[in-house]
């Protein structure tokens, strides 16, 4: 009779643990933000703020004085934090360790430079 | 004799009444745990279904085009992240809700019901959230 009683109370253990174990995901996920990240990235490029129509010495200064704004105004939208390295680029908030980061090359006077971007 | 028969009975009857409660009991929160199991897994997949259309509509599905020529039926340059309403209007919900087993399915400017995930794009010129519901 004992031994029923534990294996019962064994089985009603196991079954609370396999519910408590399966957590609902966080919002946004690692997909999502990655997706999210191409999105900055990209939207970055259309608003010209990677375009250099001409060689200039202080394309890295144009470039931040593009990229400022928009992420001022994404963070706003989204309350992601965003920035851009080594072009000083950030919004309020900095992005955590868990965020995504994302490395592009940029062409800068003609010479092709590393972008980080980095969402969380 | 009889008496003692009866007193054993009795006994048996009490100690198997506790075990057998115990296993209504268990049957029960097992139920619920693997109903509460199976919605949360829902749950997980609901997402990465709506993260599927939301990165077609931005990518192709919604998004401004321009076509060239007529060799093999044109060729035509899509612009990633650059959405056009009426390319969004002609999106058929009923079919991607079919294709992808869902319930319901919102796409719009502002946040449904249900699950919701959203994308980042640029509507004439402005950053905007396109949000992508469903269940």
């Amino acid at each position: 009779m004992k031994t029923i009683e534990a294996l019962i109370s064994l089985m009603l253990l196991l079954s609370f643990t396999s519910a408590s174990l399966l957590s609902a995901p966080a919002y946004p996920s690692q997909l999502q933000k990655q997706q999210l990240a191409e999105d900055i990235w990209r939207i970055a490029y259309l608003k010209g703020c990677f375009n250099q129509s001409v060689p200039s010495i202080n394309a890295e200064n144009e470039m931040e004085s593009c990229l400022n704004p928009l992420v001022a105004e994404i963070e706003t939208q989204t309350g992601l934090g965003i920035a851009f390295s080594p072009q000083e680029a950030a919004g309020q908030e900095l992005p955590d360790e868990n965020a995504v980061v994302l490395r592009k090359t940029i062409v800068i006077n003609g010479i092709p430079k590393e972008s980080i971007l980095h969402v969380g | 004799m009889s008496q003692s028969n009866g007193f054993v009975s009795f006994d048996l009857l009490f100690a198997a009444l506790p075990v057998i409660l115990m296993l209504a009991h268990m049957l029960t929160v097992a139920e619920m745990a693997s109903e509460t199991g199976e919605s949360i897994l829902q749950s997980k997949e609901t997402p990465g279904k709506l993260a599927t259309i939301a990165d077609y509509i931005v990518k192709r599905g919604a998004v401004e085009r321009s076509s060239q020529g007529t060799g093999f039926l044109g060729t035509a340059s899509y612009r990633p992240n650059v959405i056009d309403e009426a390319e969004l209007g002609r999106i058929d919900k009923k079919l991607i809700m079919e294709w992808m087993e869902l319930d319901s399915l919102e796409i719009s400017w502002e946040k449904g019901e249900g699950n919701c995930i959203y994308r980042l794009v640029l509507l004439e010129g402005e950053v905007k959230k396109l949000y992508v519901c469903g269940e």
